[in-house]
């Protein structure tokens, strides 16, 4: 493995196509995420990917329905599937996963990235946590964005999707 | 240079100190004897007169380096904020193309011009690279053999910080017993409350915090203490004075990156030591410093 290589250098393999994804969360489709009140610690928000193709993740964009200055001071913490934890704790979103949002100047930009990539089975389960990092605090609204490719085999994608 | 070699992330820091109003000052820097450095990247940073002040003065800094036969770059210095309008801080250093390698026990030397009014004080010149060693100089960690399984891998810390000139030392964080972890980009900050309009989160608390990071043997990646939100800032910060960071250039999405990355066997420390400088700026109070370690996880999946 080469420490200098590009990210994400690795060939899609023969008989697979690759397809740009996000999976966005918000307080609709993950109620937990939707809360502006009540205690500062939710565990366990489920987070189910697409269940079409498997999902290869790449990165990451947290934010909220404000703009840029208005970065909470919020951990979030992150479970794969199979139980492994993805941080050895509560990461505040100002060092990593925020991204910009209204009224700023780099809504849609390029978010924080995951390397290697994970690779998640179609319609798994990421697991979130989070918590309000200041004493006392209460819960904070904010959105997920999980980028990366969905990977489809080539036998079973559509002409629309197939970029064969 | 060397064909084959080891590399260790090092930081070069310059104390260049006061440069008064039209002053230009030459500051020379020895290297350190037990390997060559790569510079790959340059930033600067200064003592802000004032909190509100912060490190403005720096857009009339002018300089100019030698390489390693002792010869400037530039015919005359130049004007680092046109090159890189956050002063190659973040973590985000202004890249040196190509990258210069200077011999053991080599000099770098700077020329600094201040064409601001006021006085300069506390001037900073900072080099990014990699210290180059001959193979076989240091323990030469690296991936297993044979199969691994990566994964990717977030490590955070927290330190209080008093505001007093009494350090911190020998913090430290332990890789993981079920994996080596590779450590690719340190970020750390302070956040200090929402201030709609200031720059972005407003990590404050802290105005002169400086960190030196050692490995398990004791052998630190910089020459000197370097100031954290020059080598690892994040989000920006009113601390350190820089007037609203544009979020485009410096933030979570741009980490400040190792060259190269650090390799930690399972359970083995990477050592820290804080400095706080801020007794001049009575009204920081305690800082609550966040760190955080982004990497990957290295499994052994056995041959």
């Amino acid at each position: 493995m080469s420490l200098y290589r590009p990210q994400f250098a690795y060939p899609t393999p023969d008989g697979f196509t690759d397809q740009d994804c996000d999976q966005y969360f918000d307080g609709n489709n993950a109620p937990a995420l939707g809360q502006t009140g009540g205690p500062g610690l939710v565990q366990n928000i489920p987070l189910q990917l697409d269940k079409d193709a498997d999902f290869l993740w790449r990165g990451i964009k947290i934010s909220r329905p404000l703009s840029y200055a208005y970065v909470p001071n919020l951990g979030i913490q992150l479970r794969m599937a199979d139980d492994r934890y993805l941080t050895a704790g509560f990461v505040p979103v100002w060092l990593w996963g925020w991204q910009p949002s209204q009224n700023d100047n780099l809504t849609g930009g390029p978010g924080c990235i995951l390397e290697p990539e994970i690779y998640c089975r179609k319609g798994s389960t990421i697991l979130l946590d989070y918590q309000n990092l200041t004493s006392g605090g209460t819960s904070i609204e904010f959105t997920v964005v999980l980028t990366g490719v969905k990977r489809w085999s080539k036998s079973l994608c559509c002409g629309e999707t197939c970029h064969a | 240079m060397p064909d084959k070699v080891q590399l260790r992330h090092q930081d070069y820091l310059i104390q260049v100190g006061t440069v008064q109003p039209g002053q230009t000052v030459n500051q020379k820097l020895i290297l350190d004897n037990d390997a060559g450095f790569l510079a790959r990247g340059r930033a600067i940073h200064l003592t802000p007169p004032a909190v509100a002040t912060g490190q403005s003065q720096l857009k009339n800094y002018f300089d100019r380096f030698v390489g390693p036969d002792q010869e400037y770059y530039s015919d005359a210095p130049t004007r680092f904020y046109n090159e890189n309008a956050n002063f190659g801080q973040f973590g985000n250093f202004l890249p040196i193309r190509q990258p210069v390698y200077y011999p053991p026990g080599g000099t770098i030397e700077v020329e600094v011009t201040n064409n601001d009014p006021g006085v300069m004080t506390g001037v900073e010149a900072y080099f990014r690279g990699s210290k180059v060693f001959r193979p076989g100089a240091l323990p030469c960690i690296g991936y297993p053999p044979g199969k691994i399984s990566p994964f990717p891998f977030l490590f955070p810390d927290s330190v209080s910080i008093a505001n007093s000139a009494q350090p911190l030392l020998n913090n430290s964080i332990q890789a993981q017993s079920d994996s080596d972890f590779i450590i690719r980009a340190i970020n750390m900050g302070c956040f200090a409350g929402v201030t709609p309009g200031s720059g972005g989160g407003a990590q404050t608390g802290y105005i002169q915090l400086y960190v030196q990071f050692k490995d398990a043997i004791g052998k630190y990646y910089s020459n000197l203490p370097v100031h954290v939100d020059t080598c690892f800032g994040s989000l920006g910060s009113m601390g350190n004075g820089i007037s609203t960071p544009a979020g485009i250039s410096s933030g979570p999405y741009r980490p400040p990156l190792l060259m190269p990355e650090i390799y930690l066997q399972a359970n083995e420390h990477l050592f820290f030591d804080l400095y706080r400088l801020d007794t001049g700026f009575v009204n920081q109070v305690t800082a609550q410093v966040y760190l955080l370690f982004q990497g990957m996880k290295v499994f052994r999946m056995g041959n």
